[in-house]
């Protein structure tokens, strides 16, 4: 399985705790557009990048880095990255996370492990902390994906529990990505609240699926598999009531 | 104090649940099919009803949930079910905002073929008296094209088609060039094949026109049916068959079969013929009661009863075969299905309520008339033009489509309201065909008791549901059937 989340040594003195970066295997990029950009190199290679990934230890003496730049130092198993991916460099924590990968057809951004059901087979049961970090990376994210990808996919957790803030990111996905479909997995309650469908609705994302489950035609059943009273209605009525506002806006 | 429980105790209710509107019909002496307000049934024993509507059921019986789960009752766990039968209806009649897809031309009644029952071919050389003119066949387009759908079937229609193929052609070119909405117009000729050669297949090809064709069962029992000279109908269609899917692709043709009191005894023979044919399914087509039935009763009544024995000797011979892994299916069973077990309406004109006649499906003849159905110009061979609803030379498409007897007939006729039909388990089922029963009785609605339409259909239902009650291999058949798998 393609290692996503892994530990990264560094030299240097980063002027930020983590930033979100791109790779790039291009030593010759032009000087003007290395910012924001990681470069994944050779050992004898000398070229000034803000950021070099090298897949190798972490020399015991502290090398001589150009000011302001790091060198970065992960286990080959993030070789595989490539040009276009994108990457979470997090120096506080020395954590590497992958981000995005342009030659996958499924790029999935987890918005929250917070959730409003508590299902009996979930495999990652839902975690009650606040992690609207990872809503901030969304954002930065999307501005980083390019134009071309096809497919971009919200999930949880229940991404709804965000509120306004997701129908915030919904539209900063449709502004930057365009082309891009976007699915997003949801439980469906938050949009029983008809306000909310109808901003939602609003956005008029060009391609978006919201992905809801239901796991019976009988309440009581879907209820107690989600571990929640009234679930089935509310899951229905938010289904209903996000299809009444696309039909009313015509699409 | 703490003997004493809160207020709210007592205002606490013991378990409830409220009944929606349901009906009920007998399925057999023991089951009843009940159905709910958007046509989904269940199946329960006749002494289950009576505890239902009294209030007696538990909320641990399996019937419960069941009753439950398809929106007949609502309790304090889920009230969402009136929303749900609302979303499923509004779903089973959203084709009818588009109104009319189907438009038939008959572009000539001339045909090669002498079929005894045929109610309107004309043997003839004589050109003018029944051709559809450009005229006739402009004026029809502009009509057709003007209908709110976005999906148009032009179906090329006789007499036989091809004795007219350079109309056919004429109303092809003009009828993309008249599509200034860009509609999707699909064409369609129904022929029997008999002067099908290159160049009419080519013109096909190059507009991907499909062929419908007529195949009535084995050779004997085909040419037996549709007389021509040489005796060769038969061969001349199946040949044709196998140049069409040759020329134009396998799913490029299809048959339909008339069905005669010679084919009563023959319903494995006829359909061993469509496997021999490489076909996927048969649509085992009911006696058509324009002509004879309708002149006799008693007749009628006789016709009825063996062809459902006919319906039901092939539908479980089809069910046999498939039992042994060949994919076939039988047409009128997918199309009640679908009604039965989606919310998806195939549209199927006979089946509608509201009728389909005139907005789901609409006949332009060769002299300009407009019928309303196909049926409704059999009944003017009959000597009763009622269902003419307009000429295309004389009138505009909201004197057409507002006609006073088109629309009279819709709503006359709407089942919900019928008497009979509106407490009938089955009518989401069913379709009103006001142009059968104004056949029969010069009146839209007719008796039901008495009427072959709701004999028929009853018998199907009942035949189906009882095969899917009684074997879950049938179960899944029919569920694929139903949608379109």
């Amino acid at each position: 399985m393609t290692k996503l989340d892994g530990k990264l040594d560094f030299d240097g003195s980063p002027n930020l705790d983590e930033v979100l970066v791109k790779i790039t295997r291009n030593k010759n990029l032009p000087k003007s557009m290395r910012s924001g950009v990681a470069w994944i190199c050779q050992d004898t290679e000398n070229e000034e990048f803000q950021y070099k990934i090298n897949f190798k230890i972490k020399p015991t003496t502290n090398l001589k880095t150009v000011d302001g730049n790091v060198d970065v130092y992960l286990s080959d198993e993030f070789d595989y990255l490539t040009d276009g991916d994108i990457v979470k460099l997090d120096f506080k924590n020395k954590r590497l996370n992958t981000l995005f990968r342009i030659n996958s057809e499924h790029n999935t951004l987890l918005l929250t492990e917070r959730c409003n059901h508590f299902c009996l087979m979930c495999s990652q049961p839902p975690k009650n902390t606040d992690d609207s970090w990872l809503l901030k990376d969304a954002f930065d994210l999307i501005s980083l994906i390019p134009e071309s990808t096809k497919n971009i996919g919200f999930s949880g957790g229940e991404p709804t529990l965000y509120g306004d803030d997701l129908i915030r990111l919904v539209l900063h996905a449709k502004t930057q990505l365009p082309n891009t479909s976007l699915d997003i997995l949801s439980n469906g309650r938050a949009f029983s609240d008809p306000t909310y469908a109808k901003k939602f609705s609003d956005v008029n994302h060009p391609n978006c699926c919201i992905a809801i489950p239901l796991y019976s035609d009988d309440a009581t059943l879907h209820d107690f598999i989600v571990q929640s009273n009234g679930a089935f209605d509310e899951t229905i009525k938010g289904m209903s009531d996000v299809s009444v506002c696309e039909t009313n806006r015509g699409t | 104090m703490s003997k004493f429980e809160k207020i709210e105790f007592y205002s606490k209710k013991k378990h409830t649940y409220q009944l929606l509107p349901f009906r009920f019909t007998d399925l057999d002496e023991t089951r009843h099919v009940l159905s709910n307000m958007a046509g989904e049934f269940i199946v329960l024993d006749k002494t289950e009803v009576p505890k239902i509507v009294r209030h007696e059921l538990s909320e641990s019986d399996p019937t419960y949930t069941k009753l439950r789960s398809r929106h007949f009752l609502i309790d304090d766990k889920t009230s969402i079910a009136p929303e749900l039968l609302g979303i499923k209806l509004r779903t089973r009649l959203n084709k009818l905002p588009s109104f009319t897809a189907l438009h038939m031309f008959v572009v000539t009644l001339r045909c090669e073929h002498s079929c005894p029952y045929c109610q309107v071919s004309r043997q003839s050389e004589d050109k003018i008296a029944f051709d559809m003119s450009e005229e006739t066949a402009r004026k029809s387009i502009e009509l057709a094209l003007k209908s709110p759908s976005s999906e148009i079937k032009i179906e090329f229609q006789g007499g036989e088609p091809l004795l007219n193929f350079p109309i056919i052609k004429y109303i092809v070119s003009e009828a993309k060039n008249q599509n200034k909405q860009n509609k999707n117009i699909q064409f369609v000729i129904a022929t029997n094949l008999a002067m099908i050669n290159d160049e009419i297949l080519n013109f096909c090809k190059e507009h991907e026109i499909n062929i419908s064709t007529s195949l009535d069962g084995p050779q004997q029992l085909h040419n037996a049916n549709r007389p021509r000279a040489g005796n060769d109908s038969f061969e001349k269609t199946v040949d044709g068959i196998k140049k069409v899917r040759d020329a134009l692709g396998r799913q490029q043709v299809s048959a339909l079969m008339t069905t005669t009191f010679s084919s009563l005894k023959q319903v494995k023979p006829i359909i061993d013929t469509y496997l021999e044919q490489k076909f996927d399914g048969i649509f085992l087509r009911p006696l058509s009661p324009y002509g004879f039935a309708i002149k006799t009763k008693s007749f009628a009544s006789y016709g009825l009863t063996s062809w459902l024995q006919f319906y039901k000797e092939g539908l479980e011979y089809i069910i046999e075969l498939n039992k042994t892994g060949i994919e076939f299916r039988e047409y009128y069973a997918c199309t009640i299905l679908a009604k039965m077990l989606t919310s998806n309406d195939p549209g199927y004109v006979d089946l509608m309520s509201p009728s389909g006649i005139g907005i789901a499906a609409v006949v332009y003849n060769y002299d300009g008339a407009i019928y309303a159905s196909d049926e409704s110009r059999m009944l003017v061979e009959m000597g009763d033009d009622h269902f003419k609803i307009g000429d295309v030379n004389l009138n505009s498409y909201e004197e057409v489509f507002g006609h006073e007897n088109l629309l009279n007939a819709i709503e006359d006729s709407f089942a919900f309201s019928n008497p009979m039909c509106n407490d009938c388990a089955y009518e989401h089922f069913c379709g009103a065909d006001p142009v059968y029963h104004y056949a029969i009785g010069k009146d839209y609605v007719g008796r039901k008791p008495s009427s072959d339409h709701c004999n028929r259909n009853m018998f199907i239902f009942k035949l189906l549901i009882s095969k899917m009650e009684e074997d879950p291999f049938v179960k899944r058949l029919f569920t694929n059937w139903a949608n379109g798998k």
